[in-house]
């Protein structure tokens, strides 16, 4: 009987060590899920830059190498500082605006100070990728993204819009909004109860509202 | 003569690397820069174009997909920074698949292929054919647009092409039965002439090159029929 009971104690534990293990196998997959494409079309640009000798081709160069070590080296803890995501976001965004003919579409608003509050990494790319996916790659003349981050009361408020535009991959087979939706399952597992997300779609515009108590 | 062709890309930096490599080429020639599949689509419906450098991923409607719309496609050289595009674009008889970013010997290659593939285009549409003839131990390939006139010489023949001359042992029957009717005509006993060499036919004479040559009385009104007809 006492044998028994241990044995159940042993498989219980054996289940929940298991489990976590699963979880952040599942974490670490949804992570990974930072598009290569993105850095290829850099790559290219950067390319571009550099045979005609711009002067924007080395500072290019360090936003890249920026973004890449943040991406590589530093979101492998639960938790980073959120003026390095901020940091991360605005050289992804850059690098972004090296597609368009018109930077001027694209804004992102965020305050200078956010203190030393915590956010789980690379959560906010998904819906910043997804802006420049869908409206800025999906449109070549009505194309915008706008990206507000605001911080209140150790409150994150974080609001994306972009044009719905049409992008027409030839990967039949990828479903679409998949990004979103690895965030979404990102979300409730990290910060459950936490958080509110709001995806709103109306004809032409797409809005994403996210709030995350990161206290 | 040029190349003439369009470039098919909605990212700035992208353009600027093919206008740059293409203004180093002077047998191309672009016709258009255009940053969305349907705007080239519109074009291609209106203008001839040889090679289009088409991007994939465009907003609207894919570079693959632009090409499957077109009846009459020019050749295609697919210009994508995703590998996993290049099966769909084969399959699509793309002359060439470039993944970016690509150098300028890359480039060049492409460029080579489409030429290539445009020079057999041009001289497929009737195929070359050769006289295949054996003489001095060798077996020779002439060009058949090349002859000019065939002799008989006794047991042999003289074959003048592009300056030179072949003897070999057969008969102008044989060559008269071998070459294309439309394009060679026996004028006379000895000798074979093509068409489209003669620079006159004066009484019982024809001339081409500096040499006269015999017409058969029996023989000239055909010949007069068939100069006239061509």
């Amino acid at each position: 009987m006492s044998k028994d009971w241990f044995a159940l104690l042993e498989s219980q534990r054996r289940i929940a060590v298991l489990e976590k293990e699963k979880k952040e196998a599942e974490l670490d997959i949804l992570k990974g899920q930072v598009n290569p494409h993105f850095l290829f079309n850099t790559l290219n640009n950067l390319y571009s830059l550099a045979q005609k000798k711009s002067e924007l081709t080395s500072d290019m160069i360090l936003k890249l190498s920026d973004l890449m070590r943040y991406v590589l080296y530093e979101t492998t803890s639960d938790f980073v500082e959120l003026k390095d995501e901020i940091a991360f976001i605005e050289n992804y965004i850059n690098l972004q605006k090296l597609r368009t003919n018109n930077p001027g579409a694209v804004v992102f608003n965020s305050p200078n100070q956010v203190g030393h509050l915590k956010i789980a990494p690379l959560i906010l790319i998904h819906f910043v990728e997804n802006c420049f996916k869908h409206g800025l790659k999906g449109d070549t003349q009505n194309a915008f993204v706008k990206i507000d981050l605001k911080v209140q009361n150790g409150i994150l408020d974080f609001a994306t819009e972009n044009n719905i535009g049409i992008l027409d991959e030839p990967e039949k087979n990828k479903p679409s909004g998949k990004g979103l939706i690895n965030a979404k399952k990102r979300l409730d597992l990290i910060y459950g109860e936490k958080y509110e997300l709001d995806l709103i779609a109306d004809k032409n515009v797409f809005n994403v509202h996210l709030n995350i108590d990161l206290k | 003569m040029k190349i003439s062709c369009i470039i098919v890309d909605d990212e700035p930096l992208s353009q600027d690397v093919l206008l740059k490599y293409i203004a180093e080429m002077p047998q191309l020639e672009v016709k258009a820069v255009l940053d969305n599949a349907i705007h080239a689509m519109d074009y291609l419906n209106q203008h001839e174009v040889d090679v289009v450098f088409l991007d994939i991923n465009m907003p609207k409607l894919s570079g693959v997909n632009l090409v499957k719309s077109l009846v009459n496609p020019p050749l295609i050289v697919f210009t994508t920074a995703y590998p996993q595009f290049a099966v769909e674009g084969f399959e699509l008889d793309a002359t060439d698949y470039l993944l970016k970013p690509f150098s300028f010997e890359r480039f060049l290659k492409a460029v080579n292929k489409v030429s290539d593939k445009l020079s057999k285009m041009e001289n497929g549409k009737p195929e070359q054919s050769y006289l295949v003839i054996k003489a001095d131990k060798k077996l020779h390939r002439i060009r058949q647009d090349e002859i000019m006139f065939i002799e008989s010489a006794g047991d042999y023949v003289k074959i003048f092409f592009e300056g030179k001359v072949i003897v070999a042992h057969e008969t102008l029957k044989n060559l008269e039965r071998n070459l294309p009717q439309e394009q060679f005509f026996r004028v006379h006993r000895s000798f074979i002439i093509a068409l489209n060499k003669i620079v006159f036919i004066e009484g019982n004479q024809l001339k081409i090159a500096d040499k006269m040559i015999p017409v058969s009385p029996d023989k000239k009104g055909a010949l007069l029929g068939l100069i006239q007809k061509g």
